[in-house]
């Protein structure tokens, strides 16, 4: 818990924000969620945690940020619009976390804040996160062919 | 709330090459085959004709004939003039940065912002066919229309620039823009990017998908200053991801109401 709250230091400095975070990390929270897709509670662990999950309970003993596993929570709707935080968990250990949706078209604070960038690939992104379309730095008919968006028509 | 649901899947997805890149127009399930069937066509020739209008590679393009004295259409020279003006606007607004002009050859080039008036355009003209529930990405660059359906918003990933097929963050638009500008884009119109810049990648959201293309080729230019110069503009916000891999945006600051 001394890491969650070394983490979540930086997060108080954006008041609401914290809030909103602690809301949702609470690692007891995540250790407690069942990993049904339909809980609403806590964390909810794609397939890739929960292979992780299995490789953790055969050595209990590391339970470092380095074999942490990254699960992503409910999208919580507050008064400036929908919230997502995905967080890095290593046992009761909290070693990241960063907003993965989050309200756009804001006009009151300029506030710059830093997240790590989530480890949502595009397995995550299809079980985890519904996604509509990508947006990238332009690509060209052939970089398209391998680009998620492609995958994204794919489907 | 489920989140173990797929990638969502619209029932119409019309994928179509244009400007030397690829579009996506996707129509919400609710709108019948017909109306998706005349809204895509709507936007294929909408953008079609924008890219026969603006195009620096084809010396048949009706911007090349003009720059060559050749005569074109009433319609053609208004919306050429439009585009110039705006580009302007930008070159001043951005002390510069911005620039219609490579400065190496002093040619004009609107690359950097007729690509996003052109997608405006084409979401002009498939809301004129009834649809309103739609998103349109062209090379990256997106614009969302309505809801992809009643229940929830459009959610468009950002690619992470450096690792592929892999995405940054996610952003819920409705009615809005989403633009990005990067290191891995096509052209040379990024001419005045600032030696400290260590972005990889700088995506703006906003109302207007031309200006959120301009703000986002600006703000990637001008590196993290980006994101303050972005947010002097009413209804815009930017999210930039630095060479580190560190995100980081204005957009969460809002929520410290």
């Amino acid at each position: 818990m001394g890491t969650l709250a070394r983490r979540l230091a930086p997060a108080a400095a954006l008041g609401g924000l914290a809030l909103v975070i602690v809301g949702v990390l609470d690692p007891a929270l995540a250790a407690n969620s069942s990993p049904s897709a339909g809980d609403v509670g806590g964390f909810v662990p794609t397939d890739a945690t929960t292979q992780q999950n299995t490789t953790q309970q055969e050595s209990p003993a590391s339970a470092s940020c380095d074999t942490a596993e990254t699960v992503t929570g409910p999208i919580i709707t507050t008064r400036w619009g929908p919230v997502q935080v995905a967080a890095t968990i290593a046992g009761d250990t909290l070693c990241e976390s960063h907003a993965v949706v989050w309200p756009t078209g804001d006009r009151q604070s300029r506030q710059i804040s830093a997240y790590a960038v989530p480890e949502l690939d595009a397995q995550a992104a299809e079980q985890g996160v519904m996604l509509d379309g990508v947006s990238g730095a332009t690509y060209t008919t052939e970089g398209y062919r391998e680009s998620l968006q492609q995958l994204l028509d794919s489907l | 709330m489920s989140l173990s649901l797929a990638v969502a899947r619209p029932r119409h997805n019309v994928v179509f090459e244009t400007m030397g890149t690829m579009a996506t127009l996707t129509i919400a399930s609710n709108v019948d085959a017909e109306h998706a069937g005349i809204a895509a066509r709507a936007c294929e020739a909408s953008l079609a004709g924008d890219d026969h209008r603006f195009s620096h590679y084809d010396d048949r393009s009706e911007i090349m004939r003009w720059l060559n004295g050749a005569p074109i259409g009433v319609a053609a020279r208004r919306d050429i003039q439009v585009v110039l003006d705006q580009c302007l606007l930008l070159q001043i607004a951005s002390d510069g940065v911005f620039s219609a002009f490579d400065p190496a050859t002093g040619r004009l080039d609107t690359a950097g912002y007729a690509k996003g008036h052109a997608i405006g355009k084409a979401v002009h003209a498939v809301r004129s066919t009834g649809v309103q529930d739609f998103s349109i990405n062209v090379g990256g660059d997106t614009f969302c229309s309505g809801r992809p359906d009643p229940k929830r918003t459009w959610r468009i990933g950002v690619a992470d620039p450096s690792r592929k097929r892999r995405i940054a963050a996610v952003l819920e638009v409705r009615d809005g823009a989403v633009a990005t500008s990067g290191t891995a884009e096509r052209g040379s119109h990024i001419w005045h990017r600032r030696p400290s810049s260590s972005l990889l990648s700088f995506t703006v959201t906003g109302p207007d998908i031309a200006m959120a293309d301009a703000y986002a080729t600006i703000g990637f230019a001008m590196g993290e200053a980006g994101i303050e110069w972005v947010g002097k503009h009413e209804g815009y916000s930017s999210l930039a991801i630095r060479a580190d891999g560190v995100v980081i945006s204005d957009s969460t600051g809002l929520l410290a109401g």
